[in-house]
């Protein structure tokens, strides 16, 4: 540890050292408002820190690379949206550990942004994972709520536990923590000992199991419902975003960067998990009346889109012709953010302390009585059914296409066209739930006016989600391009670089990137591909389809 | 070569860990107190620990490849102060579970569903 890596690690330091502050100042004074602005204070600063780095310093088994910088923004923004989603004062004691814990989770997803270790992974995993559980636990105080926070609990330590069996194995196969190392001891040119290789295979699904918990995979989903529903909407907002993103970041960093030669085995696993993620979630979500249990259903068919983007970036990642896969990660788990944060903020603001708004029908005619709430949470809504020209629309043709993309001449080719008719198809069943909510809130005779008492805080963050999703959607090609310097800087197995690395030997700087930088302009131009055209009218075409057939329904 | 006749050696460590890792997964399954639940949860932190350690040693580690450093021991001491972090938290989620629901069977926890 040197002074250029403490550089590196001011922000996170500001973000914890304001944890602190808070926890402790908490002993003295309990107001929620004052608490939320130290918090957004901290966050501000920590961004100031994190704009002022040198991007190129090396910090060892810390990655300052594109991706750890998309990422560790990613959360700032996020952070801030929920912080700002969560300043309404609780009704019993505790509101500074709920703030200060809120930094601490974002310091975490910073920190899993940019470990190149499986210590440092580990640790900073578990600083996401235990403030959350204290999280759940004050959310509200009834049984529900402490039903939830258990179930949790239980089911998180158990895939953290799965986590870490699969680090020993990739520890143990290669004898390093240093991901540049376990890359080198894994790229097919050193010789393991006899009967270490399995032990990489053995890591990588129990790596994948663990990690599907995070980001609520199936067959690691089901407790995403019942914890949502048990929730706060704050909650439910936080454990969709910052725990998925780490998931992703994690599997981006060991899946795609950490365990080469593995793709040919990997991204079939993957390829099944994400088509029966999407399904199931949109199915399940199609009979829910509960707000939360909804949006929980519609957060795990989300995942499922995204890890389809991490299959096609194993299978092809550097194919030619084929659409990015990782570039479409990155951007998809943005626009989602941005979308479910939003609706949960709506939420939040048409409730108030001594009562939320829980049920779908409690939206009914929100369009006479709230209009600008109503207007928000349909943006979000048709942004996460995939509406164009909102952000969802962009990150689902990314993911769609790229699976198109994928050459046709293996096998690998139509499975992934098969998968991407699922998805289409998915699409179009997850715009019927998406836009049932729009038809209550604009089709439904109003039942009560909603009280509104969310706090000022929770519609600033609404409204702030809305324009992001509005803003991408007509603007996508930074986020674009931001996707694309993350995709070009995570380290590949490239022939010409196999010979150096020696396996077990203690080395500091792994080698770079072979890839030729071409920064830029390969996002957006491939929007422009046949298979975009394709894509987009069989989306656009579904979703008009099933729009009509929802305003015949629901009128 | 029977693992039960050779001398000890990784592997038998390996064993002994996926053992722990195992029966840790079939408590938190089967067990219906929540502490015991708790306990499960050590067995199965422990029995990855075993493997960093086991991985980690100079003296099990096949020829060629034992100088590697203390890493598996550092990463069981990390591992170790989480668990305790993660027992002090599942305490204050038991103790306010048993508060809602006057018992600490978690089965009895089934208002969500649906």
């Amino acid at each position: 540890m040197t002074a250029a890596d403490l550089r590196l690690l001011v922000p996170e330091i500001v973000l914890i050292a304001a944890a602190v502050t808070i926890y402790l100042g908490g002993a003295f004074s309990t107001a929620r408002r004052a608490w939320s602005w130290i918090a957004a204070a901290a966050l501000l600063l920590a961004a100031v820190a994190l704009w002022s780095q040198n991007p190129s310093a090396d910090g060892g088994s810390l990655g300052c690379d594109a991706l750890a910088r998309y990422v560790q923004w990613f959360a700032l923004a996020a952070g801030a949206l929920l912080v700002s989603l969560a300043s309404r004062p609780l009704r019993f004691d505790g509101t500074p550990e709920y703030v200060g814990s809120l930094l601490l989770t974002v310091a975490g997803l910073m920190l899993v942004a940019a470990a190149e270790d499986i210590v440092l992974m580990f640790v900073a995993l578990e600083l996401i994972s235990i403030p959350t559980y204290v999280l759940l636990y004050l959310g509200r105080d009834d049984a529900e709520s402490q039903e939830s926070a258990a179930k949790y609990f239980f089911l998180g330590v158990l895939a953290s536990a799965i986590l870490l069996y699969g680090f020993s194995f990739l520890y143990g196969a290669t004898g390093s923590t240093a991901f540049s190392e376990i890359r080198a001891a894994l790229d097919g040119t050193t010789i393991l000992p006899p009967g270490f290789a399995v032990f990489a295979r053995l890591a990588m699904v129990l790596v994948f199991a663990g990690l599907c918990f995070k980001v609520a995979a199936v067959p690691f989903h089901f407790y995403a419902p019942d914890v949502y529903q048990g929730t706060t909407h704050a909650n439910a907002a936080l454990l969709s975003v910052v725990p998925k993103a780490a998931g992703f970041v994690v599997m981006a960093r060991i899946l795609v960067a950490a365990i080469p030669g593995m793709e040919p085995y990997s991204w079939g696993v993957v390829l099944a998990v994400a088509v029966l993620t999407m399904t199931f979630g949109n199915v399940m979500a199609l009979w829910q009346d509960d707000f939360r249990r909804l949006l929980a259903y519609s957060s795990i068919a989300q995942t499922g889109y995204i890890l389809l983007a991490l299959a096609v970036g194993l299978a092809a990642r550097d194919a030619p012709g084929a659409w990015n896969g990782i570039v479409a990660l990155w951007f998809y788990l943005a626009t989602y953010a941005a979308a479910t944060i939003g609706a949960f903020a709506t939420m939040e603001y048409l409730g108030r302390a001594e009562r939320r708004l829980d049920s779908v029908d409690d939206l009914a005619g929100l369009g006479r009585t709230r209009p600008a709430a109503a207007a928000v949470m349909a943006v979000c809504m048709f942004s996460l059914a995939g509406v164009p020209p909102l952000a969802g629309f962009w990150g689902k043709l990314l993911v769609f296409g790229g699976a198109l993309s994928v050459d046709t001449s293996g096998t690998a080719g139509w499975w992934f066209t098969a998968a991407a008719v699922v998805g289409v198809l998915n699409a179009a069943v997850a715009a019927a739930y998406y836009l049932r909510i729009v038809a209550v809130m604009y089709f439904r005779i109003p039942l009560a006016t909603p009280p509104a008492r969310g706090g000022r805080g929770a519609w600033m963050s609404a409204v702030a989600c809305a324009l992001l999703v509005v803003g991408i959607g007509i603007y996508p090609g930074p986020l674009m391009r931001a996707g694309n310097f993350c995709d070009q800087q995570l380290p590949r197995v490239d022939a010409g670089a196999k010979h150096h690395s020696p396996p077990f030997g203690r080395q500091k700087n792994p080698p770079p990137p072979q890839s030729a930088p071409q920064f830029g302009m390969a996002a957006t131009k491939k929007v422009s591909t046949p298979n975009a055209y394709h894509i987009r009218r069989t989306l656009v075409l579904s979703q008009t389809r099933v729009t009509t057939s929802c305003h015949i329904i629901f009128k | 070569m029977s693992i039960f006749t050779e001398p000890v050696g990784l592997s038998h460590f390996l064993v002994v860990g996926a053992v722990l890792f195992v029966c840790g997964v079939i408590c938190m399954a089967t067990k219906r107190n929540v502490l015991g639940v708790l306990m499960g949860i050590e067995l199965v932190l422990n029995g990855a620990n075993l493997n960093f350690v086991a991985f980690g040693s100079s003296v099990l580690r096949p020829p060629g490849t034992e100088g590697i450093g203390m890493d598996g021991q550092m990463i069981a001491l990390f591992v170790i102060v989480l668990a305790a972090a993660e027992a002090a938290v599942a305490l204050a989620i038991a103790l306010s579970y048993y508060h809602a629901h006057a018992t600490v069977d978690v089965d009895r926890g089934d208002e969500l569903r649906g």
